[in-house]
């Protein structure tokens, strides 16, 4: 082999002493940062669901069937107080589970802020609600007709609005928990066999577990070429570009490993119908626990 | 001896355009190790994908113990479900292999599909985890492998149908030193116990280590050569006219002053 070599690769480069240049973070390396934290959240919910704690011992039928249960009374219940009894209920279980409690409550009222208390927000006022004003906002100097909203000479807080304002709320932040407690305490896989019980078909659940493990790896291969291209990379690069390219080579890798794992299946005997692993059978406990949970329901729907 | 699987002229071409295999010829004996060897691009991958009728060549022959087969074959179930379980293909890229949402899940995937009980099959797979030594990974999604318990999974999912010839495509491509000799040594143990290994590779040290049958495929993608190991290794012209080794320049130093000459190199991964 010939190996010589070209003239510039024998030059030394003197560090450059002239003045800083603060070099702006793209919107890019945000994203990539967002995937790597998606990946330590993914982590860590594996974690939190392989440790020794109570709905982690539960069957994965057992954790839906309360899931289903908990979120349906939730979503008829149109008074603060069941909220508040459910929201009672929920919490021994996620301390008996070692979920962490200040990251879980935290993620909740989030949720319950941004989809709950926002967008319920308006409702406090007697423009969208009538009812008992609690507290004035606004004098006009007379009522208006704004195209199908009456607005009062006197705009205030109603009783009825926080009321509501406070079930959105406080429903946002219980369904999210609920489903939080569950999806913490249950590995992904676990979970997506435990939908088989809905009767949700064997293809479908092969799918979702397909398209949730290679999401990983081409979010993994898009974090890996930004990193390349960030290491070869002077001054502001033309980003839209080289989204679009890379999005474009994404998608044929996409085709080609669809082939390859189609082959891959087919190699170990799938002929076009899927036959997955069962879940473990259901203990006494779960059972007893699935019972519970059941009569408590019930409980919460008849006060 | 019986022949398992071979090829008689076979040509395949990707999209009808770009030659992987022209003519291929080879026959694999039952409870045989043989090693394809080639450079890169060579076809080697595709010729071991023929032979796990994964793709069929466009022209030429694929045989299963004597018969033929097509891609019409495997519309018969008998010989589809008959086929599959004695032929295990392990894909080099494991990431490709291991769809499955955990390591048992992967394992069980297979004896399910071929219609085995479940019990039996969850048995085999704990028997062969405990042989991987995967067991602390059962639960594991496979994406939170490193690159050698993605490989050990990869052959743990093919090993729980009982294979009886078990492809590998560059079995040791990517693996750490440790892994690689648990890999070879595991390779002899199954052929020790009437297993066929076919793999493919361009690591020539494998092929030593193995003393593997071998052939040699060229970069116009026919077979240049089948021999046993030492012959073939010990041709050193037909393995720099196939790209495998090449000439490499020296210069040693020593207590009798320098010396230049010029040395005939091989390189694995």
């Amino acid at each position: 082999m010939n190996n010589k070599i070209p003239a510039f690769l024998l030059e030394n480069k003197p560090y450059p002493h002239s003045r800083t240049v603060t070099v702006k973070t793209l919107f890019i390396d945000k994203a990539v940062g967002h995937i790597s934290e998606f990946y330590e959240t993914v982590f860590t919910n594996w974690e939190t669901a392989r440790k020794d704690g109570l709905f982690q011992r539960l069957n994965a039928r057992t954790k839906l069937l309360f899931l289903v249960l908990f979120v349906f009374a939730v979503s008829i219940k149109k008074d603060v107080s069941s909220d508040i009894l459910i929201a009672i209920f929920i919490m021994p279980f996620v301390v008996l589970s070692k979920i962490g409690i200040l990251s879980f409550y935290r993620k909740t009222l989030i949720a319950g802020f941004f989809f709950g208390l926002l967008p319920g927000l308006p409702a406090v006022l007697n423009v969208i609600m009538p009812g008992e004003p609690v507290y004035r906002v606004i004098e006009l100097d007379q009522p208006y007709e704004l195209w199908i909203y009456h607005v009062p000479q006197t705009i205030a807080v109603t009783r009825e609005g926080i009321l509501s304002a406070m079930t959105l709320t406080s429903r946002v932040a219980n369904s999210v928990s609920i489903t939080l407690l569950v999806v913490c305490t249950t590995p992904f896989a676990e979970l997506v066999k435990a939908l088989s019980t809905l009767r949700v078909p064997e293809y479908f659940l092969m799918i979702l577990s397909l398209a949730q493990k290679y999401a990983f790896i081409f979010l993994k291969m898009l974090a890996d070429m930004h990193t390349a291209k960030k290491a070869r990379l002077i001054g502001r690069p033309d980003a839209a570009d080289w989204i679009a390219g890379r999005l474009a080579y994404v998608f044929k890798k996409t085709q080609q490993r669809c082939d390859d794992v189609h082959k891959a299946m087919t190699g170990r005997g799938f002929t076009g119908q899927v036959k997955l692993a069962s879940l473990r059978a259901m203990t006494p406990v779960d059972i007893i626990y699935g019972a519970m949970f059941l009569t408590l329901w019930f409980f919460i729907l008849i006060i | 001896m019986e022949t398992v699987l071979a090829l008689n002229g076979a040509t395949y071409r990707y999209y009808d355009k770009i030659t992987a295999l022209d003519g291929v010829t080879l026959s694999i004996g039952s409870g045989k190790r043989v090693a394809v060897i080639g450079a890169n691009g060579s076809g080697k991958s595709s010729l071991l994908q023929v032979l796990a009728g994964l793709i069929f060549p466009q022209s030429g022959q694929a045989f299963f113990k004597g018969v033929p087969f097509t891609e019409k074959s495997f519309k018969d179930a008998e010989f589809l479900r008959h086929f599959r379980t004695y032929v295990g293909y392990v894909f080099q890229d494991s990431d490709v292999q291991l769809f499955c949402p955990t390591v048992y899940d992967e394992l069980i995937f297979g004896p399910l599909q071929m219609g085995m009980d479940e019990a039996e099959a969850a048995g085999r797979a704990d028997e062969i985890m405990k042989m991987l030594d995967i067991e602390a990974i059962r639960d594991r999604p496979p994406y939170m492998l490193s690159g050698g318990q993605k490989k050990k999974a990869a052959l743990g999912a093919v090993l729980t149908m009982n294979p009886e010839v078990i492809l590998l495509d560059e079995p040791t491509s990517g693996l750490d030193p440790r892994t690689q000799a648990f890999l070879v040594e595991l390779l002899f143990t199954l052929n020790d116990a009437g297993k066929t290994i076919v793999l493919c590779s361009h690591d020539l040290a494998l092929v030593e280590e193995l003393q593997a049958e071998t052939a040699v495929l060229t970069e116009g993608h026919t077979i240049e050569k089948v021999g046993s190991a030492d012959d073939i290794l010990g041709d050193e012209d037909m393995l720099l006219r196939v790209n495998l080794t090449h000439e490499h320049f020296h210069r040693h130093r020593g207590a009798g002053g320098t010396i230049s000459h010029v040395h005939r190199h091989a390189h694995g991964d």
